[in-house]
């Protein structure tokens, strides 16, 4: 009985995806492929056009190498979970919409704003990273994959809106349409999301356990500072008239970003099995009371 | 007779720095063919008989007033740059911010725009409808064609700094509040704004803050309330609701 509750729950899940899938793809490549030739952006176009395929390709890769043992080999549950990551990146991007005010339409496609595109194509890249993240290791069903998924694109949401109050950067991308600031910004949305999508990784055991060893992420923190920092420098650099070109400082403190990124997660491995880190992690999480 | 493409390169040719910030919408549902009955009046204005590089203009009158008053300040020099958002539905549904006005002003402008031998420095003129949100939105059965004008879509304050705008004329009565918000901006970062009513001279103006300004939620807030374009741009027909079998309202999209 129990069994046939959870098929029909998980046939529910896949149902609720496919429609929200359907209607992201429709948002996403209408205006795309509208007859518009008045706009002059076609680079865009296809940039923007070929995100959701890449995307579709890194989470396709992640769940027939990496995920859970009875669905690397399952047509049934890789399609499902194909099918829940779009909806999954139709969350994200409404969230970036809404909550970051960086729209992949207006900004990016309708008024052909480089630096919004820019930051976009890493928030973008950074949501797929957090999902295929929570798809690694073992685990009992979709609610494993949406929880721990969803601790990280919280914890992704919520130091973007610090990042922003404190440097402004939506505003200096959206409306002043700074390039340098767009390409730091969506490297660090990227970084952050493959450090987080490492805290998301891992065999389920139990809602704590994962929230526990969801602290394995607190590296971001120190990333999240540093952009801060390294805003605050161009925004101060930006007020005393040094109008240089920050576009090639940027691009190098974005490769940086990600490259920061990488070597973190490969450091968390080596001290992911320590049982000294993990009884740290404990006593730091218990005393968040 | 011009194809689309050719009206919309006259409006916004690729040499000019504010190009960038012409919207298409309007040109995508130009008519293409020629009315020989319209007359395209351009008034002369008193305010600006002499080009002014250190000043941006922003028209912001009723419907094809703002694009006679942006031919006008193009034969002074100036560059039009149209800034309209509200798509034109050429269908049987009944548009609630009428932009054929300016959608056959701007086709029959493109001839005498195209005379004018506008600079590339010249500084722009933007061209708003103040009536791009009059009427009741959500109407149904209607083209809910309602749009705003976001910080988003016109220069920011360091950009008309940095190409030497000193100050901001406001062609209009009043401010409208999605407008407040961009100007109280520029007046924030030391740019003058001065309000033109009719042919007097520019006042100068304190702009006050609207609500949610610099708010990062103030754009998705106001979008919510419109009706979005699926190709670019506002409007969309908002559905009639059909009563069904069991007395249930149903909403049915045309």
């Amino acid at each position: 009985m129990d069994a046939i509750f959870l098929y029909l729950v998980e046939f529910l899940v896949f149902i609720v995806a496919l429609v929200f899938s359907f209607e992201f793809l429709i948002k996403w490549y209408k205006p795309l492929l509208s007859n518009r030739p008045l706009n002059r952006n076609k680079s865009t176009r296809y940039i923007l056009g070929l995100l959701p395929i890449g995307s579709l390709g890194v989470i396709l890769f992640t769940l027939r190498m990496l995920a859970s043992f009875d669905v690397v080999d399952s047509f049934i549950y890789i399609s499902m979970y194909l099918v829940l990551g779009i909806a999954w990146l139709f969350l994200g991007v409404t969230l970036m919409s809404g909550v970051f005010d960086l729209s992949w339409l207006d900004d990016a496609l309708n008024l052909n704003n480089k630096a919004a595109l820019i930051a976009v194509v890493g928030g973008f890249l950074g949501l797929t990273i957090i999902y295929s993240g929570a798809n690694i290791g073992n685990g009992p069903g979709w609610w494993c994959v949406v929880f721990t998924g969803g601790l990280g694109l919280g914890a992704w949401i919520v130091l973007g809106l610090v990042i922003n109050s404190c440097t402004k950067t939506f505003e200096r991308i959206t409306v002043e349409r700074d390039i340098g600031c767009g390409i730091r910004f969506g490297s660090y949305l990227l970084a952050s999301g493959i450090i987080l999508a490492r805290a998301c990784a891992g065999d389920w055991t139990s809602f704590y356990r994962t929230t526990v060893e969801f602290i394995d992420g607190w590296p971001v923190l120190v990333l999240a500072g540093i952009l801060i920092l390294v805003e605050l420098y161009y925004i101060h650099r930006a007020k005393s008239n040094k109008t240089n070109n920050t576009i090639f400082s940027s691009i190098f403190l974005g490769a940086v970003f990600i490259a920061m990124a990488i070597a973190i997660v490969y450091l968390l491995s080596l001290t992911s099995g320590n049982p000294i880190y993990r009884v740290a992690l404990e006593v730091f999480w218990s005393l968040r009371i | 007779m011009k194809d689309k493409m050719g009206m919309y390169k006259i409006w916004a040719p690729d040499n000019v720095l504010w190009t960038q910030w012409t919207k298409p919408v309007l040109f995508t549902s130009l008519l293409c063919n020629n009315d020989d009955n319209y007359e395209l009046k351009t008034p002369n204005s008193n305010h600006m008989q002499m080009v002014d590089y250190n000043a941006v203009i922003i028209v912001d009158l009723p419907g094809k007033e703002s694009v006679d008053e942006g031919l006008a300040l193009a034969q002074c020099g100036y560059r039009p740059v149209p800034l309209y958002n509200g798509v034109y539905c050429n269908s049987k549904f009944s548009m609630i911010v009428d932009v054929q006005g300016i959608a056959k002003a701007l086709q029959e402008g493109t001839d005498i725009l195209s005379s004018l031998n506008i600079k590339a420095d010249a500084p722009p003129v933007f061209l708003l409808d103040s009536n791009r949100m009059t009427g009741q939105g959500k109407q149904p059965g209607k083209y809910d064609n309602r749009w705003c004008v976001f910080p988003q879509d016109m220069p920011s304050a360091s950009f008309l700094l940095k190409s030497g705008i000193q100050k901001i004329i406001v062609r209009s009565t009043r401010i409208q509040e999605d407008l407040a918000h961009i100007l109280l901006r520029y007046q924030n970062q030391g740019i003058n704004i001065f309000l033109c009513d009719n042919d007097e001279n520019p006042k100068e103006i304190k702009v006050s803050k609207p609500s949610l300004f610099m708010s990062i939620f103030y754009r998705f807030k106001v979008t919510l309330g419109l009706s979005r374009n699926a190709t670019g741009g506002f409007g969309a027909v908002i559905p009639e609701p059909q009563i069904g079998w069991s007395n249930r309202r149903y909403y049915m999209y045309g």
